[in-house]
Order: C-alpha cells, then sequence, then structure tokens
C-alpha cells in the first residue's frame, strides 16, 4: 500500500515534468519549422502547459473530484489527503518543469 | 515501388521508429544547443526587415517628391519661360494727371519684351531701365522721365512701378546768351 503511493506519488512527479518537458522542446521545433521564435514559444508554452501537465499527471481532473468525492463521504479521510498529494507532486513536477525551462532559457530560476 | 518501401517499413518497423526517436532527440539537442543564437538570429533578421521597410518608405517619398517638381518644371518650362502679360504702375508721390496715357506708352515702349525669355530680363534688368529711360512725351506740352522702381515677375507676367516725374521747360530759353 504505501509502496504503491509512493510509486503513484514519483510517477505523477515525472509525468508531469515530462509533459512540460516534451511539450517544450518539440513546441520549439514546431516554433522554430514555423519560423517563429524558439526560444521565446518555448517560454510561453512552458507556462501554458504547466496546469495541463498536472491534469494529464493525475489521469484527469474529474476522476480526481470523484475520489475526493467518494472518499470524503466515506469517511476515508486519509484516502483524501493521498489524492491530495498527488495533486501536490504533479505540480511540483510541472512547476519543476517550468523552473528548468526557464533556467535553460533566460539563466535565472 | 510503393508496396516494397511499406513493406520494408513493416519489416523494420522497430528500426524505424527508432529512427524517428533519434531524430526528434537530435532536434531536441539541436534545439537546446542552438536555440539562443536562432533566436538572436531572427531578431537580427526582423530589425533588418524593419530597416528594409523603412528605407523602401522612405524611397517611396523621395520618388513622390521627385515626380511633384518635375511635374512643376514641367509646368514653369511650358508657362512661364517667357514674357506674356506686361503690367504697368505709376508710383509718383504727386498726382500725375495723364496716368493712363503714360501706361499705354511704358507698355508701348516695353513690347519688345514680350515673348522674350524671364530668365534673360532676370538677368539683365539694366535692359527695361535703359528702354525706359528715355523722356515720354504725352503731348507737346507735357513730358515725362521715367525711372524703375521695382521689377516683378508672377507666372508669365512682368510688372513694372515706374517713377513719374514731369519735365518743365519753364526757364529755358532756346536762344545762346
Amino acid at each position: 500500500m504505501q509502496h504503491e503511493f509512493w510509486a503513484t506519488t514519483i510517477l505523477d512527479f515525472l509525468i508531469a515534468l515530462g509533459v512540460v518537458l516534451g511539450g517544450v522542446i518539440l513546441g520549439g521545433l514546431g516554433a522554430f519549422i514555423t519560423d517563429e521564435y524558439p526560444m521565446h514559444r518555448m517560454l510561453h508554452l512552458a507556462d501554458k502547459l504547466k496546469i495541463w501537465a498536472m491534469v494529464a499527471a493525475i489521469g484527469g481532473t474529474f476522476d480526481t473530484i470523484k475520489a475526493f468525492e467518494v472518499n470524503i463521504l466515506g469517511g476515508q479521510l486519509d484516502l483524501a489527503f493521498q489524492q491530495l498529494i498527488f495533486i501536490m507532486s504533479a505540480f511540483i513536477g510541472a512547476h519543476t518543469g517550468t523552473v528548468l525551462v526557464r533556467w535553460m532559457i533566460q539563466g535565472v530560476i | 515501388m510503393a508496396r516494397g518501401v511499406i513493406r520494408g517499413i513493416k519489416n523494420n518497423g522497430r528500426a524505424f521508429v527508432m529512427f524517428l526517436l533519434g531524430v526528434c532527440t537530435g532536434a531536441a539537442f539541436f534545439l537546446i544547443l542552438h536555440a539562443q543564437k536562432l533566436d538572436g538570429l531572427y531578431r537580427e533578421r526582423d530589425a533588418i526587415y524593419y530597416a528594409n521597410n523603412q528605407k523602401y518608405k522612405e524611397i517611396m517619398k523621395l520618388k513622390e517628391e521627385l515626380a511633384e517638381l518635375a511635374r512643376k518644371g514641367a509646368y514653369q518650362k511650358n508657362y512661364e519661360e517667357t514674357i506674356k502679360k506686361i503690367e504697368v504702375e505709376i508710383d509718383s508721390e504727386e498726382p500725375i494727371g495723364p496716368e493712363s496715357d503714360i501706361k499705354s506708352k511704358v507698355e508701348e515702349m516695353m513690347k519688345p519684351f514680350i515673348e522674350k525669355p524671364m530668365d534673360w530680363v532676370i538677368k539683365n534688368p539694366d535692359m527695361v531701365a535703359l528702354v525706359l529711360k528715355q523722356p515720354v512725351a504725352i503731348d507737346q506740352e507735357q513730358k515725362f522721365q521715367l525711372s524703375v522702381k521695382y521689377l516683378s515677375f508672377f507666372h508669365s507676367t512682368l510688372r513694372i512701378w515706374v517713377q513719374v516725374e514731369e519735365i518743365s521747360d519753364e526757364g529755358v530759353s532756346d536762344s545762346p546768351k
């Protein structure tokens, strides 16, 4: 049970990080192909993809909200707290990705 | 041919996918390494485009100005090159009786200047003074001395301001003493 919790937490973190980094790099390539500023587009995408990276990592907002409802109404507050941790983990992963991209482009974290 | 290619891809699907992934990875590395330089070059290109655009606008403006000046020049050449009309104005402190007669006399005297190039008159204003130097006789009794005060050129009209002074014969005897 505990192993599964940590595995999901790490998975959410890395998925969110991968969505941001992958999206930014491939988006930058797209910008280069379509004759735009790659760095500028990457920076813009890093901010834009953050929320979608979180959504992708936790597997869709609706399921999470449903799980929240079931757990809270069923009195299983520890499971609801677990869901919160997963969301936080995804958020930290997405934010890390954005910070890394910003650091790569602007040289400032 | 196409079938052969499709069969080749199917047989080596894994290699093909690896190739595509390799392309993506290479492109990503290229972007990470050179994106900053690319941005700088794009910015430089935009600045050059802007400067080029400004220069083009400037050229168009100058061309328009040139065309307008050429039009004005042609107009001047066609219509202002020669004197078509001469107007005389009398400038005198005291009232002169036969003003209209003097005007018509002066216009008569100035007739040789009609159809003459304006430039020539502008460069030789003393010619006008010379022509108007001789006294004008309206009748046997009245004689007037003229002197040119101003000349003005407007389009094809030459306007002359003339100072008039009556010459009196009183006190002048014909017989020598």
